[in-house]
């Protein structure tokens, strides 16, 4: 029977048992694979929307396109998925760090296809924050499918996302950095191979079907003179502020939309509509824009200073107009757009203000724009250099790049300090990092930490029957109980007692109800023991009772919990190696 | 606590054999420990090495879970997240938990994690206190007509009734009586002493043991009320915390006057222990 089913229980096998890294090696592949082939479909698919919606698009009605699309994917994602709008990662990295990475299955598919309707009809959006959260749910899915637990579950899910990044850019390392610095939020020797081998896999699959070719290659390289490197300053500065604007503005549309008293679908609508006629005057803000991006790069993009700033700022507005109305799509492929078009106009100005100096190509500044927009945005350096390597194939540019990466990171940091996928949930208090004080606290329940050897005593009870009973308890706390219904009624410290123990007079004097606190603030099973630490410290006690149904449960000490916290944090930053 | 390694290890090398070719053994396997969860750690047979070689670390080994939480000194809770997040070498079917021996010291020697502690520790905590004054004077005796002269010559033969002492044990144990002495006197008043060591013997006292003495005559103790002893409670421990338990009840008891004059009658063993009993279930009722 055991054997029967064993190889739904492949952990359980004795080989695996000991080590189960060739078992996530083994699963990371097929994760990879599954998670590039999603990627790619999302991609296809929307190239084949694009396609057949071209030849519509010049008529007057072209901008209820992104409208329609829009609120499509709204009504999807809403009524026949049930999910909220936008693009998943926090939702991925909120799963990681308190559910072991546990996600819905219908989440592997309901962001590409809403994805794919809104980019596909227009709407300003990018396809790769879907493909993450369908790879990870694919990944996710799969270690439930076999039974994994839930360190063997995360490292699937960062591999599906690994693999879906992979295939999209045909970008492996990329795949693997975006995968530590973001979704994992960990460095982790037993995490990297598997989520490597998925990379690996997701982009081999990507080669296979779409063939090896890098997705913005430049014409010819790029040699960056001191010049320009002092130039790469002030390109920082400028994709800082880029992203600085996008990220505000978004979160003020997102604000403005929920104030419009309309159905979710109807405001997708609404944005989409809004979108469409941006589109009217710049095409370019129109759909991923991933054609604009190779006209830039390869430097063939002929329009002015003034135009490229404009673009700029309509790509921007069109963004926030598509995801803070309710369109559904990340935040990956605008952004480098947006840090083309910046680097771009910060070419033509440097142009303009200095036109006998000789600068690199203007391509080169366009691909520094999206290192430090895709920087400055997400806050993540590594994944800003290393995306932007492989996607250009521009490896003399690297000096560049990092100056580029970590100045827009520490700029955009100073004015907003979390990322732009981390700050809902670091607003919720729902960042969890591992090995930190709020996810160590988070994964310890009260159940854990009570302690039940507690006697309870009557009100009616005298001072003197009440000594015998702190003789006998190792404790110097006591509950008093309702003798009628076993309510909970106060608490007795043994501190009330302290100056009545050898005052004899007192036993037969005074009541356990007379010296016991009523309003003791209490603290519930399912409370976290962040609030319960919290309640502690404002009432100063090292100790509170736990209280359910009415009923005293046990208590929760300070002291215990440390003993646990250590136990907790020493499990979680231990690494098997 | 269970070690269930080194006496288990020889017999699975005969198990083996039976299992190679035939599944029962382990269904058997699976049965017995299932039916028994409390029962000793089992280990199960199947994961042995195909060549039958033996390595201690590949031996599976199956336990229930409150057993493993007790050994690594966990709340089962905990146990059960741990085991749902893998962050500990075990993993589950059912109610048990499998996992290798070697796997798991290693794990939590790697996490500094105190394993529980079998047995007392040395000076440690009484166990099951309830009673103990009685069967500490059931397992010393009642011994009538001790005789001496003096207070050295009382001690000395009422160390000749202690059970099981060798003659240097004896000698020991009076020594350090004498000593005791010196300090001050253990008669307690009322014709009464408790005479005991300062610290519990080396050998010699597995159980608690009151040894209760009736002198043919009374002797000079000086005693606190300076009247001559009749009646001796030798108090032996094999800890100090039994030590205190003990004193503590035999003193509550000798707090009465009513029993006093009951011990002044030399009543027999089996009527002192009743008398011993009904004190001690009113200490157990109220805690004293």
């Amino acid at each position: 029977m055991k054997r029967f089913i064993s190889w739904r229980h492949p952990a359980r096998l004795p080989f695996f048992r000991r080590d189960d890294r060739m078992l996530l090696i083994l699963m990371g592949i097929i994760v990879g694979i599954c998670s590039g082939l999603a990627a790619l479909g999302l991609n296809s698919s929307l190239v084949f929307m694009l396609e057949t919606l071209h030849h519509w698009r010049h008529y007057w009605w072209a901008f209820l396109l992104p409208a329609a699309g829009a609120m499509l994917s709204s009504l999807f994602l809403e009524k026949a998925m049930n999910e909220g709008a936008g693009h998943g990662v926090p939702e991925v990295i909120y799963s990681v760090s308190r559910y072991g990475g546990l996600m819905r299955f219908r989440s592997s598919i309901s962001r590409l296809v809403a994805s794919c309707l809104t980019i596909g009809s227009g709407g300003s959006a990018g396809p790769e924050a879907p493909v993450v959260m369908s790879g990870a749910a694919i990944g996710s899915n799969i270690a439930k499918f076999f039974y994994l637990n839930d360190r063997q579950r995360v490292t699937l899910v960062g591999c599906g996302s690994a693999g879906a990044i992979a295939a999209i850019f045909n970008a492996p390392l990329t795949g693997i950095i975006f995968t530590m610095e973001i979704i994992l939020g960990e460095w982790s020797m037993v995490n990297i191979i598997p989520i490597a081998v998925a990379a690996v896999s997701g982009a081999e699959i990507s080669r296979l079907l779409r063939g090896n070719s890098i997705a913005f290659e430049s014409l010819g390289s790029f040699n960056i003179g001191n010049l320009d490197l002092l130039a790469c300053l002030g390109l920082a500065l400028a994709a800082s502020m880029a992203s600085l604007i996008l990220t505000r503005l978004l979160r003020r549309m997102h604000r403005v939309s929920a104030k419009v008293k309309v159905p979710l679908w109807a405001r997708a609508a609404m944005g989409g509509a809004a979108v469409g006629l941006l589109g009217f005057a710049v095409p370019d803000v129109l759909g991923e824009g991933y054609h604009a991006i190779h006209a830039m790069i390869q430097g063939v993009f002929t329009t002015g200073l003034g135009i490229a700033a404009i673009a700029c700022l309509a790509k921007i507005l069109a963004t926030a107009l598509t995801l803070g109305w309710g369109g559904s799509g990340g935040i990956f492929a605008p952004c480098l757009v947006i840090g083309s078009f910046a680097g771009l106009a910060y070419h033509r100005l440097l142009v303009f203000l200095m036109p006998s100096v000789t600068w690199v190509n203007e391509g080169c500044f366009a691909l520094l724009g999206m290192a430090g927009m895709i920087s400055g945005i997400l806050q993540a350096p590594l994944t800003g250099i290393f995306l932007i390597l492989e996607i250009t194939g521009s490896y003399e540019v690297m000096l560049a790049l990092i100056i580029v990466s970590a100045l827009s990171t520490t700029i955009t940091h100073y004015f907003e300090p979390a990322s732009f996928y981390l700050k809902d949930l670091t607003e919720r208090g729902q960042l969890l990092r591992p090995g930190t004080d709020a996810r160590v606290l988070a994964d310890i329940t009260i159940r854990e930490v009570i302690e039940r050897d507690c006697i309870s005593v009557p009100p009616g009870m005298l001072l003197r029957e009440f000594l015998y009973v702190v003789k006998r308890s190792t404790r110097n706390y006591f509950p008093v109980e309702n003798p009628e219904n076993g309510h909970f009624m106060g608490m007795v410290r043994f501190d009330h007692v302290r100056p009545y123990i050898f005052n004899t007079v007192m036993y037969d004097a005074v009541l356990v109800e007379q010296i016991m606190d009523v309003d003791v603030e209490t603290v519930h099973y399912d409370d976290d023991l962040a609030d319960v630490l919290h309640k502690m410290d404002i009432t100063r006690c090292y100790s509170l009772p736990v209280v359910s149904n009415h009923r005293f449960v046990g208590m929760i000490s300070k002291a215990t919990l440390l003993d646990k916290y250590r136990d907790e944090l020493k499990v979680q930053t231990t690494q098997r190696v | 606590m269970v070690d269930p390694n080194p006496p288990c290890s020889k017999k699975t090398v005969s198990q083996k054999f039976i299992s190679m070719r035939s599944m029962s053994v382990a269904t058997f396997g699976w049965k017995a420990s299932a039916a028994s969860p409390s029962n000793k750690a089992y280990i199960q047979s199947e994961s042995i090495g195909f060549y039958g070689l033996i390595k201690a670390d590949r031996i599976k080994m199956r336990q229930t879970l409150e057993e493993i939480a007790q050994r690594l000194n966990l709340s089962i809770e905990t146990l059960d997240r741990w085991i749902r997040q893998g962050r500990i070498p075990v993993s589950k079917t059912g109610e048990m938990g499998v996992f290798h021996e070697v796997e798991l010291n290693k794990w939590a020697a790697k996490q500094k994690k105190t394993m529980a502690v079998c047995g007392d520790r040395p000076g440690g905590v009484c166990h099951a206190p309830e009673f103990i004054l009685v069967s500490a004077m059931e397992s010393g005796g009642v011994h009538h007509g001790i005789t001496g002269m003096d207070r050295d010559t009382v001690l000395q033969a009422a160390v000749g009734q202690v059970p099981g002492l060798s003659q240097g044990q004896q000698e020991g144990l009076f020594a350090q009586l004498l000593a005791r002495e010196q300090l001050t006197s253990t008669g307690i008043g009322q014709g009464i002493a408790i005479p005991h060591p300062r610290n519990p013997l080396d050998e010699g006292i597995q159980i608690p043991m009151v040894v209760t003495c009736y002198l043919e005559n009374s002797v000079p103790f000086h005693a606190i009320d300076d009247l001559p002893v009749s009646t001796l409670f030798l108090i032996l421990s094999p800890a100090v915390a039994c030590h205190l338990n003990l004193l503590s009840r035999l003193s509550f008891c000798l707090r009465d006057s009513a029993f006093i004059s009951f011990v002044k009658t030399r009543p027999p063993a089996e009527a002192l222990l009743k008398c011993i009993h009904a004190k001690e279930a009113q200490i157990e009722k109220k805690g004293v």
